[in-house]
């Protein structure tokens, strides 16, 4: 009885997973980080900054989030800098992926007072029924 | 949002039953207040004016209704006879004032009994003012996750939610970003909170409170709030919503309760189920805590009627 609900969970989201693919690996596929080294906030910060740098302007950031396919899938989308001067990438969950508790990703791109990049700063968020 | 009570007459909703005298109904402007006639609630009473009048009719209460799910916007519907009705109150026209207790309690006021703010002119907002919905964001095979927004007059809107801290058992990948949250620390890029002072981040496969701590695949529940902005976790446009309430009164003292609620439910240290203790179980166990009726979802959002502790 005590594992009955996450086999349960498991064998229910098991059988729509097929071709799916998690937040995880479409952030790795956008931003074409390596799968070798294991992402944390820091690390896909850091990789981030490495193909946009600090200094951009914020044309080339959303040049830079085009490119990298972010909004045309479905499953992702960016919004303009509000009035913070922040850039919100959303990489959102799959629901064809597997697991009843769904990642996703919010990625902020910090503006300065030039309208140009200063920092990257990357959440992984669990959104569940 | 609602209008004041000016009752205008319209046509009965059916025949009068038999025994009854004749019924005559009037409501008002939105059809959110329904006068009847004297007998139908309370029997045969003297009505009173509040010079001491006697007039009639003089008892009404909000017709039952339905929610329209869809717009935002509540519905009603034709039964008014003797019909239920959920977070009604009853309300005398003539005082213009319920005559029951604002079942929110001293959230909205410390007056329990007045009805737009006792200003029903300058009040009046037939679009409705401070909103509050349970939106659902579809996760998978027809479940949902469902959560609180509130939206105030000027369109600003705050979000309250409960989520996992931990990935479950298929989580935890070697390619998965090692800190997790579902409700990050006040200090994180999209203005959360969450009632615990540490935060609630957490890494997959473990909960909030570390390894030593047996909280369950999915770790705790992490209760947060904050404003409901494309960075919060559960912007969804596409969400389907619930209209819970729509009424006259700022939002300010409905999110100052649903703060605390949150706060509650963090501290509580509630292991996370996907079936039961959730965060629908969270966005209902608000609701009710703050005095509203949670009604039945239009979609399937399990663990919707599980009571937290």
């Amino acid at each position: 009885m005590k594992y009955l609900t996450p086999i349960l969970c498991i064998l229910l989201t098991a059988v729509a997973c097929e071709g799916a693919s998690s937040a995880t690996e479409r952030f790795r596929q956008y931003f074409q980080l390596a799968g070798g080294r294991e992402l944390t906030p820091e690390s896909a910060r850091e990789a981030l900054l490495a193909k946009i740098p600090p200094g951009s302007s914020e044309q080339e950031v959303y040049e830079f989030l085009k490119k990298a396919g972010i909004g045309s899938d479905g499953l992702s989308s960016f919004y303009p800098a509000d009035k913070d001067g922040v850039i919100v990438c959303r990489i959102e969950f799959d629901r064809k992926s597997p697991g009843v508790v769904k990642e996703s990703y919010g990625v902020f791109f910090l503006l300065n007072e030039q309208r140009r990049l200063k920092d990257v700063k990357v959440e992984k968020w669990l959104t569940g029924p | 949002m609602v209008a004041p009570a000016r009752p205008v007459p319209s046509s009965p909703a059916g025949p009068p039953a038999q025994g009854r005298s004749a019924s005559r109904s009037a409501s008002d402007r939105r059809g959110d207040i329904e006068v009847l006639p004297e007998n139908e609630v309370f029997g045969r009473l003297a009505c009173y004016r509040p010079a001491g009048a006697v007039d009639a009719p003089c008892i009404a209460r909000p017709r039952s209704h339905r929610r329209d799910s869809h717009r935002g916007r509540r519905r009603f519907s034709g039964q008014t006879r003797g019909g239920r009705y959920s977070w009604a109150r009853y309300y005398h026209p003539g005082l213009q004032r319920f005559i029951a207790e604002d079942p929110i309690g001293l959230v909205a006021g410390t007056n329990l009994y007045s009805y737009a703010n006792n200003n029903p002119v300058n009040f009046t907002d037939p679009l409705g003012l401070c909103r509050i919905e349970a939106r659902f964001s579809h996760l998978s095979l027809g479940y949902h996750h469902a959560f609180i927004v509130t939206t105030d007059p000027s369109g600003t809107q705050n979000y309250y939610r409960g989520g996992p801290t931990a990935q479950g058992p298929s989580g935890g990948s070697s390619g998965a970003l090692s800190s997790a949250s579902s409700g990050a620390s006040s200090g994180s890029m999209t203005g959360r909170k969450s009632g615990s002072n540490s935060g609630n981040s957490s890494s997959p496969g473990s909960g909030p409170g570390g390894p030593g701590q047996n909280n369950g695949p999915w770790g705790q529940i992490g209760a947060t709030y904050g404003p409901y902005t494309p960075r919060s976790v559960d912007w969804d446009p596409a969400a389907r919503s619930m209209t819970v309430l729509d009424n006259n009164a700022a939002c300010g003292p409905y999110d100052a309760r649903f703060e605390q609620i949150m706060r509650d439910i963090q501290n509580a240290s509630i292991p996370y189920n996907p079936l039961t203790t959730n965060s629908n179980a969270v966005a209902r166990e608000a609701l009710e805590r703050a005095g509203l009726n949670p009604g039945r979802p239009p979609v399937w959002t399990p663990g919707w009627n599980t009571r937290l502790p």
